[in-house]
């Protein structure tokens, strides 16, 4: 069908505009931008924003409500909930930008070698992805960093490792379709190596897919953190992870009701618009059928 | 239904695609008229419209990116503009049948031929489980499909793509519409099987008196099916007529220079091509809309011409045949 | 030309069985059938076939993608098929039938045509890739020196054609194997397209391969036609002969059935 037809099906003029104008478009998408950016400022300028240490115990000052010099409330021996949430905004993001972005590159190359090069290449490396998809990502991720030990580095790790075959699986679909193409053809006949092809054909064209689901992700992996924090596998105290603050913050919602809600708040609103941001750029990158 | 009604009735139809920039005309002033039992061509190159125009005869193109403008389609009389959705159902299957370029995109690749037969007899039709597979063998034989009583089992993806293709027409034929249309049906398929399909379209147009709108690029198979032709060139009609006007004295310079770029089984002389290319629809220029490209450009072409009568039946939107016709009313 | 001339292109007794395996035994497709053909320096090969016919696989065997079960192929007296024999890189180039899938999407006008000199000698690479001769090749097939800079995706059917076309020329290869190469575009630029491949093979002294099942389209650029049905060469020599006097019924078939104006 000519692509006069097709543009019908599609909506013309996808082209125009800057991506920031289309991305604001939408104006759930322009809040979550809007929240995700503050948050990360926060996280950034923590040392900055924070009017006290996250670890400073103040024994005298301990489960105090909502005033003047602790706007949200201090915890159980006394440190301020306000500092412990911005300070834990680096870890929630930070940590988790570092896990998407590590099992997405490592996925996409061990999905790359094989789609590309088939054969054993692909049984091995596609049932073992097989086998860790097969288990559900967070009792699997909790299993793991059990295994592993309580830190916050094992627990990272447990996820990456529970989010590889994600991005192996998609990397995998993205490389058939792509070996298919001429221009792969086009470059055997050239005699190109196939290290060459894939470095310079394949994961250039596979990246806008890779892209997208790391967007997806984002928000997933944030609230894995949290989880296993809260069951005490992630990151240990002292640390201001909000996963760990809720594990002993939960015990005095009823009369000091600041001390977990507002942990929980940051950690759904963080979520929340990580996953509509992601889904904003999805939507932009690789529009589905509108029904 | 008198004698007199045409079985399509494509009067003045503009038609706009909605985008982010606004609306994109796709097809301006398209006028095209088919006789009961008749077999018209629509011939264009790719951004033509020629597709475009296919799918609005039945109204299959979204809704909500599709804007017309002006004029309308009157099938059977039927005029679809302000027919309702439910009327519209009705009218595609019984009224109009379709053929696409792609058979797969018509075949459901889970379900037996057989079975995809059943369903659309059995939803024009009626009957039992026993006749309506009778029903469906016999329509394998009509579209001369070898064994119809095995085929009858058989996935699509067990055909071949002319096979496919001739279930698709099956499929149109059920609810024995007054309408085909076959949008490029046999560009994808090879030359010996596309000459069958071609003829087993011809064969049954004349046998159920059923007129055809056949949609293509190909001038060349267009001239061998069809007794009248339209020329489309960027959402206008340019030129229209019998074949043999078309293809012995083509009018529109448009229309020359297809011809005479087609490479010829006969000869090998030089093919004379179209400089430049069709132009984007989003920058409708102003005038001739071929003029950017013609070797015959003068003047008066910077005023969109008029369709001239040239002789009885034959059409061309061209200023070249006002000036000759000014000279004669001098 | 001397008759007992050595042909640039020799293609022999060439056999191809694909197996694939499917419950309830193996399925053959026989690809390549002794097939033979010789391809004089200069002159435009047309192969002519429908689906199933061996065509493709017969393209990607010349081109080295498969090995032939059996048989030869020899260019320039050199056998392509033999065990450690390498593939002649950059003299002999093929031009795709689909130009959307043909070119990296993502790749400038530039570096697609850079790409075919990957493995060429350093120094041939830098001579034939610098920029003025880019420029002077992209002119010759009807680009501007801006669209250089361009990505394909951005061009038309036709222009990525040409695109195609160039990149096959910038080896100045002396063997060009076009499969289809006109079958996905409008007939006015399909014009235009075989115009320049005439102008293209005068004037760069090229051999042609032409692959394709439009008779009139062969007709218009080849000398010399085969025809392939069912892995075999049914039928091969002069394109006016043959088609004027087909000794082979298929032949007849295939030209009684080729639609023709009027």
């Amino acid at each position: 069908m000519s692509a006069t037809t097709l543009s019908a099906r599609r909506g013309i003029g996808r082209r125009s505009g800057t991506v920031l104008r289309r991305l604001t478009a939408n104006k759930v998408t322009a809040c979550a931008l809007v929240v995700v950016a503050a948050l990360v400022l926060m996280a950034v300028l923590a040392p900055l924003i924070a009017p006290y240490s996250p670890t400073a115990v103040q024994l005298s000052q301990r489960l105090e409500g909502l005033s003047s010099a602790h706007p949200l409330g201090t915890d159980e021996v006394g440190r301020d909930i306000l500092s412990r949430l911005v300070y834990g905004a680096r870890i929630s993001i930070g940590v988790s930008v570092l896990v998407v972005a590590a099992a997405a590159l490592i996925g996409m190359l061990l999905g790359a070698l094989a789609g590309y090069f088939r054969g054993w290449t692909d049984h091995v490396i596609m049932r073992a992805v097989d086998v860790v998809l097969s288990f559900p990502s967070l009792i699997l991720a909790i299993a793991l960093a059990a295994a592993l030990g309580p830190s916050l580095v094992n627990a990272a790790l447990a996820i990456a490792i529970v989010k590889i075959p994600v991005y192996a699986r998609l990397a995998y679909g993205e490389t058939l379709r792509v070996r298919q193409q001429l221009y792969v053809r086009a470059a055997r006949t050239y005699g190109i190596r196939s290290w060459w092809i894939i470095r310079r054909h394949v994961l250039p064209n596979i990246r806008s897919s890779i892209i997208v689901q790391t967007t997806l992700d984002l928000g997933d992996v944030i609230l894995l953190i949290a989880t296993l924090g809260f069951l005490g596998l992630g990151a240990q105290p002292p640390s201001p992870e909000w996963g760990s603050m809720i594990s002993t913050g939960w015990h005095y919602l009823i009369d000091q009701w600041w001390y977990p809600t507002f942990t929980g708040l940051a950690i759904f609103a963080t979520v929340m618009s990580f996953n509509l941001l992601g889904d904003g750029i999805s939507d932009l990158l690789e529009p589905t059928s509108r029904d | 239904m008198t004698q007199n009604t045409l079985a399509l009735d494509v009067k003045d139809l503009s038609l706009s695609f909605r985008s982010r920039t606004g609306r994109v005309p796709v097809l301006r002033n398209v006028s095209i008229d088919i006789e009961p039992g008749e077999i018209v061509g629509l011939v264009g190159e790719s951004g033509s419209g020629k597709s475009v125009m296919s799918l609005q005869v039945a109204r299959l193109l979204p809704e909500d990116s599709v804007v017309v403008e002006s004029g309308d389609v009157t099938v059977n009389g039927i005029s679809t503009r302000s027919a309702t959705l439910r009327q519209m159902t009705k009218l595609r299957g019984s009224q109009i049948g379709f053929i696409f370029q792609e058979p797969m995109t018509a075949l459901s690749p889970t379900m037996t031929v057989g079975k995809q037969l059943a369903l659309a007899i059995r939803r024009h039709r009626g009957g039992s489980r026993r006749g309506v597979r009778e029903q469906a063998i016999a329509a394998l034989d009509e579209v001369r499909i070898k064994n119809p009583d095995i085929v009858v089992d058989q996935y699509p993806f067990e055909l071949s793509g002319g096979m496919r293709q001739r279930v698709v027409i099956a499929l149109a034929m059920v609810g024995d519409p007054s309408l085909l249309i076959a949008d490029e049906p046999t560009t994808a398929l090879d030359v010996t099987v596309q000459d069958e399909i071609l003829k087993l379209i011809r064969q049954l147009a004349l046998d159920h008196g059923m007129s055809v709108l056949f949609v293509s690029h190909d001038l060349a198979v267009v001239s061998n099916l069809c007794r009248r032709v339209f020329v489309l060139y960027a959402g206008e009609v340019i030129e229209r007529g019998t074949t043999r006007q078309i293809i012995d004295a083509p009018a529109h310079p448009y229309t020359r220079a297809l011809v005479a770029a087609l490479p010829r089984l006969d000869a090998a002389g030089d093919l004379s091509p179209i400089p430049g290319e069709p132009p984007d629809p989003r920058n409708v220029v102003e005038g001739c809309i071929f003029a950017p490209r013609c070797p015959q450009r003068f003047d008066p072409c910077d005023l969109k011409p008029p369709t001239m009568d040239l002789q009885r039946g034959h059409h061309a939107a061209c200023w070249l045949y006002a000036r000759e016709e000014a000279h004669d009313a001098r | 030309m001397p008759a007992d001339e050595e042909p640039l292109l020799q293609v022999e007794n060439l056999d191809k069985t694909f197996v694939t395996r499917r419950r309830g035994g193996d399925h053959r497709t026989v690809a390549a059938d002794k097939v033979s053909l010789a391809v004089k320096a200069g002159d435009a090969l047309g192969v002519v076939g429908e689906s199933g016919s061996g065509k493709t696989t017969l393209v990607n065997m010349i081109m080295g993608l498969e090995r032939p079960d059996a048989g030869d192929i020899r260019f320039r007296g050199r056998s392509l098929t033999a065990r450690g024999g390498s593939f002649p890189y950059g003299e002999i180039q093929i031009v795709f039938q689909d130009p959307r899938s043909s070119l990296d999407p993502r790749m400038t006008v530039r570096s697609l045509l850079r790409e075919p000199l990957t493995n060429l000698p350093k120094a041939r690479r830098r001579e034939l890739g610098a920029e003025e001769k880019l420029r002077e090749l992209a002119g010759r097939v009807g680009l501007l020196p801006g669209h250089l800079d361009r990505r394909s995706h951005e061009f038309s059917g036709g222009q990525r054609q040409r695109i195609a076309i160039a990149r096959a020329l910038v080896t100045r290869p002396a063997l060009v194997v076009l499969d289809e190469p006109t079958s996905a575009l409008d007939v006015s630029i399909q014009a235009q397209i075989l115009n320049l491949l005439r102008d293209l093979q005068r004037d760069y002294q090229l051999t042609y391969v032409f692959v394709s099942h439009n008779l009139a389209v062969v007709r218009h650029l080849c000398n010399e036609v085969a025809v392939l049905a069912a892995g075999q060469v049914v039928e091969a020599g002069a394109t006016s002969e043959v088609f004027s006097a087909p000794r082979d019924d298929y032949t007849r078939t295939l030209l009684a059935a080729a639609p023709s104006l009027g």
